[in-house]
C-alpha cells in the first residue's frame, strides 16, 4: 500500500508562531511514521508589542499538538479572554463573547425566544443570557472543568506573540524539528512545484512537501504558476496595522475592545504584563502619527514602546496549495485583525494539511480538496468581519457610509437577508463562528429581525412566565460567576496545573483533528441547569 | 397578525398528512388554519414503507407515541438496508443505521481496520457495525442511553403500511384541528395580477379559498405542475427506473429481518419490507431494459411467501421540480419531485419539506421572497445529496449480465459525485457536511459494499501504535459480539412492545382502487 513513492521530507520556510506551529503539527502528525520535518527559520517579523489575539478553537488545536495551558501562562504571558466588546460600530456598545447563549426552549434556538420574549416587553441584549457577558462585566472566570462546561462557556487567550513564537520554538527543537536559520531564501522552480530552495550560502534544500509560512509576501507560494491573490479590500477597506504597547492593566480585563475611528478601529489586547494596542486604519485619510494619536485618544492608554506600522491588503491566495507547495498561515490569507482571526487562519491552514496530508510525493490530488475546503472556510471567516463594516451605523463618515453602501460578496448578503426577515441564521459547513456568535454579531449590529419562527408563539403561556423565565436565566448566570475567582487568581491557578484544559478523553489527544478548525457542537443545556429539566421532562 | 394564515393542503397522502400533522403540532391554534382536501377517490401510493431514523424525530417533534403508531401501522424495526448482488452478483452487504467501529487518535476507523487488515487482523468492516452484527441474527432492541457504550452507537428506523400510517395520522390530526374536505378539485384559480392561487373548486362546486396552498397531489402535481407550469428537472439519464410493481406476500418466520433488503436483479432491484403481518415486495425497474410482464413474473418469482394480491404497477420518473415553491404554492412529496426509494429517501424528503415549511412558513398572506429561496435552498440541497448517493449504488457495479449495469457503469455521472469516488479510492476520504442526508458510515459502507475500495488509509493512522490499536479493536469486536447475543429477536421484541392492533391486509385494498 505504502510505496516508496511516499512522503519522507517536508521543509516549512517562514518565521514566528506560523512556522513554529506548522512544524509542531506536521511532527506530531507524521515524525512517527517515519517524515522528517526541517524549517528553515527566516528572521522574526514581531515586535515585543505584538499579541496574538486568538480564538476558542486555538485550546483544541494545543490540544492536539500537545502543548500545556500551563506553560502557555507562565511563559508567553498569556491572560484569559472570552470575547471582544465593539464600541461605536452600532448605536450601542456590545459584546461578542464565545459563550452560548440562554437555552433552547421548546426544541427552538434560544434566539427565538428571545425574538419572542423582545415583543412582549424584553428590553436585556441577547449577549446578557451568555455566561460570557457576566464574566467580561465581573472580571471573574475559571476555565471549565469539564468538557460540558466547555461547550457552554468557551475562552480563548490573548499571548505575548513574541515568547509565544519562541516557546513554541523551543517545543518543536525538543522533540526533534530540525532548524535552520537563514536571512533569506531563493525558491528554485520547476514543473509547476518547487524543486528546492537556495539559501544565501548557496545550499540547495530540497523536499517532497514545503510548506510557506513566510507571512503576506509568500515567497515560495507566489514563485509558482497558477498563484492567484483575490483582493478582499473593497469589503475589509483598511490597510496599515498600527502596533503598540501600554502597561498592563489591572485588574486585568477578561475581553479585548475594540473601538471604532472615522478611519478605521483600535483596539486593546490585555494580557499579563502589558496591553497590546493595535490601530487598523486607512492610509488615504490618515497619517501614521494621526494614527497613533488617535489610539491614544480613544482609548485613553499611554503607550509604554515605539510604535511599528505594517500595510496590509485583505485578501486570500485562490490556490494556497500548488504543486508541492502549502501556503499556511498570511501567506495564504491576510484578515483585518478586527475579529481576532488571523491565528485562526493558520489553524485551518495546518488543520486540513493534516488531515489531507499527501500519500505520494509526485502526485497530490489532495491539492484540489484542500484549495476547496480552505477557500470556503477563509472566504466564511472573513465575511464575519464583513459584517462589522457592512451594518456599521456610524454617521457622517466615508469610510463607513461607502463600507454600508457596497454590496457585499452573495452568501453573506443572502444571510443577512434570511436573518433580518426571522432570524433564521444560514450556518453553513465551514464556519469558524458559532450560531450563537454570529448572533451576537448581527443582533449587536443593529440587524433585528422582522420577525421570528412561529414555533415560538407557543413558547410562553403569558407574559409572567416569559419574565421568569428570562429573569432566572439571568439570575443563573448571576450565581455562578459570583462563585468564581478574579481572572488574575484563575491565572495563577492555572498556572500551576498542568494540562488542566483537558476537557476530552486525554488518551484521543488527535480527536477529530479536522474537526478542530470547526466550533465545538453548541450544548444549550450545558451551563444553566434550569431549563435541562425542561427538556427531560418534556422528552418524557 | 390580523387573521390565521389560511393554508389548503391538496391531497391526502403521506405527504398531505404529515404536512397536516407538522402544522398542528408546531403552530398554536389561531395562528394558522389548515383544512386538508382529499378525495376518496384517489389511492394513495400504499406499498409497504421503510424509513429513515429521523422518522422519529419528526413523530416526537408533532407529538406522536411511538407505541401507539407502531400498533396502529403494523409497524417493525429497521437497522439497515441489505443489499444483495449489487455490485456484482453474488455479492452482499449492510447499509446501517450506525457507525463502524470508534475513531482513533483523529482518524475515522475505517482507515485503522485498513491498517489493521494488513497486520493481519481477521474481522471484517462489518463485524465492527453494532446494528449489522445484531440483524445477522435477526435481533433487536433500543440503542443504549449510555453514549459511551458499543450499544448506543446505532439508530432504528420503521417499516410500516402506509395506507395505514396516514389513517393513524389523519385521526391525530383532526383531533388538533385540522379540517378534512372531502373533494375532488376541478380547478384551481390564479389571481390575473399576482399570479397567486385564490382559490380551488371541488366537483360539487365548493370553493375554497387560502393564502398558502401545499401541492399534495403526487404525481398528478394539481398546483405546481397543472396550475404553476413549473419546470421539472428529469434525472432519469443518472436513475432509469421509472416503473415498479408491488405486491404484499404471507409472512415469512423464518426470516423476521429487523432491516429492508434491496436485491440488485436484471433490470432494476426488488425491495423486501417486513411487517408484523406480511411482507412488502416490489420490483422497481426500467421500461427501457425490461417489459412489464417480465418484471412482474421476476416479482412473483421471488418472494418468501405466498402472495396476498396481484401485483399493481407504479410509474414515476426521477427528477425534481426546480421551483417546490412558487408565489404561494409550495409542492411536498410526491409533488416535487421524485427519487426512487433504494435509500427509503421519500419519507424522509417529505418529512424535511414540512419541518423547511414550518421554519419558514409566512407571517402573513404575502410572500417573503428571501423565506421561499431559503426554502428552495434548504430543499435543494437534500435532493442533491440523495442524489449522488443513489447513483453510485447504479454507477460502481461489475455486473456484465444486464444491459441496465452496463449502461449505468458507463454513463456519465455528476462532477460532484466523480470527485467523491475519486477521493475515496485514492485515501478513504469522505467529505464532512453539516446538512443533509448520508454522513460518512453511511459513505463507507456503500463505498466498501460496491468495490469502491480505498488505495490507501489517511498517513495520520500510521501515528498510532499498531499494537494498540489492535488490542482496542479486539475488545471492541468482543463487546459487540456479546452484547448483540443478548438481545431479544426482533419478533420477540414487537410482540411485547407493540402489537399490532390490525392484521387485515390493507395495501390490498388499494390495490383494487388503482
Amino acid at each position: 500500500m505504502m510505496t516508496g513513492n511516499r512522503i519522507r521530507r517536508v521543509v516549512v520556510v517562514g518565521s514566528d508562531e506560523s512556522v513554529w506551529l506548522s512544524a509542531l503539527a506536521l511532527h506530531r502528525g507524521f515524525a512517527r511514521s517515519g517524515v522528517s520535518i526541517e524549517v528553515i527559520e527566516l528572521p522574526t517579523l514581531l515586535q515585543s508589542s505584538d499579541v496574538c489575539a486568538t480564538l476558542p478553537n486555538i485550546r483544541n488545536f494545543h490540544r492536539l499538538l500537545g502543548l500545556d495551558q500551563a506553560e502557555l501562562i507562565r511563559h508567553c504571558g498569556a491572560s484569559f479572554t472570552v470575547g471582544q466588546r465593539f464600541i461605536g460600530f452600532a448605536e450601542k456598545p456590545f459584546l461578542h463573547v464565545y459563550s452560548s447563549a440562554g437555552a433552547s426552549m421548546k426544541g427552538l434556538p434560544f434566539v427565538q425566544a428571545w425574538l419572542k420574549a423582545r415583543t412582549e416587553g424584553l428590553e436585556v441584549a441577547y449577549e446578557e443570557f451568555a455566561i460570557g457577558t457576566g464574566l467580561a462585566k465581573s472580571g471573574r472566570f475559571a476555565p471549565p472543568r469539564d468538557a460540558l462546561e466547555a461547550e457552554t462557556c468557551d475562552y480563548a487567550y490573548h499571548i505575548h506573540a513574541a515568547s509565544y513564537a519562541g516557546w513554541l520554538k523551543a517545543h518543536a527543537l525538543h522533540r526533534g524539528v530540525t532548524v535552520s536559520s537563514v536571512p533569506d531564501i531563493t525558491p528554485q522552480v520547476g514543473n509547476g512545484r518547487i524543486e528546492a530552495i537556495t539559501l544565501p550560502d548557496g545550499q540547495r534544500v530540497e523536499a517532497d512537501l514545503f510548506v510557506d509560512a513566510t507571512g503576506a509576501q509568500g515567497k515560495l507560494i507566489t514563485a509558482l504558476e497558477g498563484d492567484d491573490f483575490e483582493d478582499w479590500s473593497e469589503w475589509l477597506p483598511l490597510n496599515r496595522l498600527l502596533v503598540t504597547a501600554g502597561k498592563g492593566l489591572s485588574p486585568l480585563p477578561l475581553y479585548a475592545q475594540i473601538t471604532a475611528h472615522a478611519h478605521g478601529w483600535a483596539g486593546l489586547y490585555p494580557h499579563q504584563g502589558q496591553t497590546g494596542m493595535v490601530m487598523a486604519y486607512d492610509g488615504a485619510a490618515l497619517s501614521d502619527d494621526e494614527a497613533l494619536k488617535a489610539l491614544v485618544a480613544l482609548t485613553g492608554v499611554q503607550p509604554t514602546a515605539g510604535a511599528t506600522v505594517n500595510a496590509f491588503t485583505a485578501g486570500q491566495r485562490r490556490t494556497p496549495w500548488i504543486g508541492n507547495c502549502v501556503a499556511i498561515g498570511e501567506s495564504a490569507c491576510v484578515l483585518d485583525p478586527l475579529d481576532a482571526s488571523r491565528l485562526h487562519v493558520t489553524q485551518i491552514g495546518l488543520t486540513h494539511l493534516m488531515s489531507l496530508f499527501p500519500i505520494e510525493r509526485e502526485v497530490m490530488p489532495e491539492q484540489k480538496l484542500f484549495n476547496d475546503d480552505v477557500r470556503s472556510h477563509y472566504e466564511r471567516l472573513r465575511n464575519v468581519s464583513v459584517v462589522h463594516y457592512k451594518l456599521n451605523q456610524r454617521q457622517g463618515e466615508g469610510l463607513w457610509h461607502r463600507a454600508r453602501d457596497t454590496e457585499v460578496p452573495p452568501e453573506l448578503a443572502y444571510k443577512l437577508r434570511l436573518y433580518g426577515d426571522r432570524g433564521l441564521l444560514m450556518h453553513m459547513d465551514h464556519e469558524s463562528f458559532t450560531e450563537d456568535s454570529w448572533h451576537m454579531l448581527l443582533l449587536g449590529q443593529g440587524l433585528i429581525p422582522r420577525t421570528y419562527d412561529y414555533k415560538a408563539e407557543n413558547m410562553f403561556s403569558d407574559k409572567r412566565e416569559a419574565v421568569h423565565r428570562f429573569q432566572s436565566l439571568l439570575g443563573g448566570i448571576k450565581a455562578q460567576v459570583m462563585t468564581l475567582p478574579s481572572h488574575e487568581q484563575a491565572l495563577a491557578q492555572a498556572a500551576g496545573v498542568s494540562g488542566a484544559d483537558r476537557g476530552r478523553n486525554a488518551t484521543d489527544w488527535l480527536s477529530s483533528a479536522a474537526a478542530t478548525s470547526a466550533p465545538s457542537e453548541v450544548r444549550r443545556d450545558g451551563w444553566l441547569r434550569p431549563d435541562q429539566a425542561e427538556v427531560w421532562a418534556r422528552r418524557g | 397578525m390580523t387573521r390565521p394564515l389560511k393554508v389548503v393542503i391538496v391531497g391526502g397522502g403521506t405527504a398531505g398528512w404529515m404536512c397536516a400533522t407538522g402544522l398542528a403540532g408546531a403552530v398554536r391554534p389561531g395562528l394558522c388554519d389548515v383544512t386538508l382536501i382529499e378525495s376518496d377517490e384517489i389511492a394513495t401510493v400504499g406499498v409497504g414503507e421503510a424509513t429513515l431514523p429521523q422518522l422519529k424525530d419528526f413523530n416526537d417533534f408533532v407529538g406522536i407515541d411511538e407505541v401507539e403508531f407502531m400498533r396502529n401501522s403494523n409497524a417493525t424495526f429497521k437497522l439497515g438496508i441489505d443489499f444483495v448482488d449489487w455490485g456484482k452478483k453474488g455479492n452482499r452487504y449492510m447499509h446501517p443505521f450506525g457507525v463502524f467501529g470508534q475513531p482513533m487518535g483523529g482518524v475515522a476507523f475505517h482507515h485503522l481496520w485498513m491498517k489493521a487488515k494488513q497486520a493481519g487482523l481477521e474481522h471484517a468492516l462489518e463485524d465492527y457495525s453494532y446494528p449489522i452484527v445484531a440483524t445477522r441474527t435477526n435481533r433487536f432492541e433500543f440503542p443504549s442511553e449510555d453514549k459511551s457504550s458499543v450499544s448506543a452507537a446505532y439508530a432504528y428506523a420503521y417499516h410500516f403500511d402506509a395506507f395505514l400510517y396516514v389513517q393513524f395520522l389523519r385521526g391525530f390530526t383532526q383531533a388538533r384541528g385540522v379540517k378534512r374536505q372531502e373533494g375532488l378539485i376541478v380547478e384551481t384559480n390564479l389571481d390575473p395580477d399576482t399570479g397567486y392561487i385564490r382559490s380551488v373548486k371541488l366537483a360539487s362546486g365548493q370553493v375554497i379559498e387560502g393564502d398558502l396552498f401545499i401541492d399534495c397531489s403526487g404525481f398528478r402535481a394539481l398546483l405546481i405542475d397543472k396550475a404553476m407550469k413549473t419546470e421539472f428537472e428529469d434525472w432519469s439519464k443518472w436513475l432509469p427506473n421509472n416503473r415498479a410493481f408491488a405486491v404484499i406476500c404471507e409472512r415469512n418466520d423464518e426470516n423476521f429481518t429487523p432491516y429492508t433488503r434491496s436485491t440488485a436483479r436484471e433490470a432494476g432491484w426488488q425491495w423486501r419490507i417486513p411487517l408484523q403481518h406480511r411482507t412488502g415486495n416490489g420490483y422497481a425497474y426500467s421500461s427501457s431494459f425490461i417489459s412489464d410482464d417480465e418484471a412482474r413474473q421476476t416479482l412473483l418469482d421471488n418472494l418468501d411467501g405466498k402472495a396476498l394480491n396481484d401485483p399493481w404497477q407504479l410509474k414515476f420518473v426521477s427528477g425534481r421540480r426546480k421551483d417546490c415553491w412558487v408565489k404561494n404554492c409550495v409542492a411536498i412529496g410526491l409533488a416535487s419531485g421524485f427519487l426512487e426509494p433504494l435509500e427509503s429517501t421519500s419519507i424522509y424528503l417529505i418529512q424535511m419539506g414540512v419541518i423547511h415549511l414550518i421554519r419558514l412558513l409566512p407571517r402573513g398572506p404575502e410572500m417573503e421572497p428571501v423565506a421561499i429561496e431559503e426554502y428552495k435552498r434548504s430543499m435543494d440541497v437534500e435532493y442533491q445529496r440523495i442524489r449522488d448517493f443513489l447513483i453510485l449504488h447504479y454507477h460502481a457495479n461489475e455486473r456484465d449480465d444486464a444491459e441496465l449495469w452496463r449502461y449505468t457503469r458507463n454513463m456519465d455521472i455528476p462532477d460532484s459525485l466523480k470527485e467523491k469516488i475519486a477521493a475515496f479510492r485514492h485515501r478513504g476520504h469522505v467529505p464532512f457536511y453539516k446538512d443533509g442526508l448520508f454522513a460518512m458510515p453511511s459513505w463507507v459502507s456503500v463505498f466498501y459494499g460496491q468495490g469502491i475500495t480505498p488505495e490507501n488509509y489517511d498517513p495520520l493512522t500510521d501515528n498510532m501504535e499498531l499494537e494498540a490499536a489492535l488490542a482496542r479493536m479486539r475488545d471492541m469486536h468482543e463487546k459487540i459480539r456479546t452484547h448483540t447475543a443478548a438481545m431479544p429477536s426482533h419478533d420477540e421484541f414487537i410482540r411485547g412492545y407493540c402489537p399490532a392492533v390490525d392484521t387485515e391486509v390493507r395495501a390490498t385494498r388499494k390495490a383494487g382502487a388503482r
